[in-house]
């Protein structure tokens, strides 16, 4: 959840509405924030993760470049829209019921963990295991690359990949993990560099 | 999510979330306030309320960062904000967690190397740290408050300050701390007292939010504020 948060930012003139549909969301477990006019984007300046935008179908074509480009460096964007008319299973309907508007939404929530790499921390591959063992040794990216045979590029690679499944980015951390996972021998480590 | 604005009053601010206690005590407001709203506070403690405010709004919920709003605010006021920040890390939490590392230490004494090690690690990224809050304040904002007196009186910067590199060196120390965290809650194996951990957990929870929160006005209120100052100012040759 960590790696690929979901923001619910939920766009409309109207405060009523806005209050009722908060309430509404809130109770499926996520806090959506409330953007009043135009403007408030701009309080907003960088949200990472995935984004889901629920504003009034009159306001995507006005708006939409605009949302678009403010969050560009984002995973990824859905948008509901909220009709007056009911229209169909992918609007909001003014007079829909509570638990409709959740599962609605609740769909979409769903539908952006599933193409989502990150869903769920798979284990290290024997071959990450090996690039982790000598990076807790002390290893520099071009070291491991020779002593695995494999292109610095690569070795950089599975540095990162190692980093985003464990959560764990620095050197000291990274060889704390292997120390604890015993995957190398703490008389194996030089602990005056750790930090 | 909530913005608060300056006819809340602080209790109910504080009974929303209770953690912003440690930013109003910053700026010098303490506890035993009655019912004096934000505007009241202010006025009383001579704050800048647009300032409390927008330090408040920020801290507690982190993805509102009206960057705009930041523009006019006084240098001297971001700058006492951060020491008092640093007063915190220092006198109290960076001993805090450490002395709850310790006794984490002495009650599961069975010879738990990693435990000792994770410990080490957090020494070296308290000193770190220490060193870092140390050189913030007395080299890098006498430079900045000294500047920003210049500037003001028209009087022209040296160009050495002009060419002041304000590196960040937060993200290393911001990494270090998110490490901790996950190793001791997420790989370490399960250590005999539940409530030593816990109380650690949620110390070093508090301290990454306060340095992410810490880092993000340095690096997009302060220094953006001070690039502004030198690229508007006269720059002398010597």
């Amino acid at each position: 959840m960590t790696n690929n948060p979901l923001h619910i930012l939920l766009f409309h003139h109207s405060e009523t509405l806005l209050k009722g549909l908060y309430a509404t969301i809130t109770e499926i477990g996520i806090e959506p924030i409330i953007i009043k006019t135009i403007d408030t984007f701009f309080d907003y300046p960088q949200l990472s993760g995935n984004i889901l935008v629920i504003l009034p179908e009159e306001l995507l074509e006005e708006h939409r470049t605009f949302i678009d480009a403010r969050y560009k460096s984002t995973n990824k964007i859905k948008y509901l829209l909220f009709s007056s008319q009911n229209k169909s299973d992918k609007h909001l309907y003014i007079n829909d019921s509570s638990v409709t508007i959740q599962n609605k939404i609740q769909q979409i929530v769903t539908s952006f963990s599933e193409n989502s790499f990150s869903k769920q921390t798979p284990d290290l591959t024997p071959r990450e295991i090996e690039v982790l063992k000598q990076v807790a040794l002390g290893y520099t990216n071009k070291e491991i690359a020779n002593n695995l045979f494999i292109s610095t590029h690569t070795a950089i690679s599975h540095r990162k990949n190692i980093s985003e499944k464990l959560g764990i980015k620095t050197i000291s951390g990274l060889t704390m993990y292997a120390v604890i996972k015993q995957i190398i021998e703490i008389k194996d480590i030089n602990t005056e560099n750790l930090k | 999510m909530s913005i608060f604005n300056s006819q809340h009053k602080i209790i109910e601010i504080i009974e929303h979330d209770c953690y912003l206690l440690l930013v109003i005590n910053r700026f010098g407001i303490k506890l035993g306030f009655g019912d004096i709203t934000v505007a009241e506070a202010c006025l009383q403690n001579n704050i800048d309320e647009e300032f409390f405010l927008a330090i408040l709004n920020v801290y507690h919920s982190e993805n509102y960062f009206p960057e705009h709003k930041f523009t006019h605010f006084k240098i001297p006021d971001i700058i006492q904000y951060l020491i008092e920040t640093h007063r915190y890390y220092k006198s109290y939490i960076l001993p805090e967690i450490e002395r709850l590392f310790d006794r984490l230490i002495t009650q599961n004494s069975s010879e738990n190397k990693v435990l000792i090690l994770l410990g080490k690690m957090f020494v070296n990224f308290k000193n770190e740290y220490n060193n870092h809050i140390e050189n913030e304040e007395k080299t890098i904002f006498p430079v900045i408050l000294e500047l920003n007196t210049n500037v003001h009186s028209g009087i022209p910067i040296k160009k050495k300050v002009s060419e002041f590199n304000f590196t960040n060196i937060h993200t290393q120390l911001d990494d270090t701390i998110i490490d901790i965290k996950n190793l001791l809650i997420k790989y370490l194996p399960p250590l005999e007292d539940a409530n030593n951990c816990n109380a650690f957990s949620v110390a070093i929870f508090r301290l990454e939010k306060d340095i992410k929160d810490h880092a993000r006005i340095e690096e997009r209120i302060l220094y953006p504020r001070v690039k502004a100052l030198i690229s508007n100012s006269t720059i002398s040759n010597d």
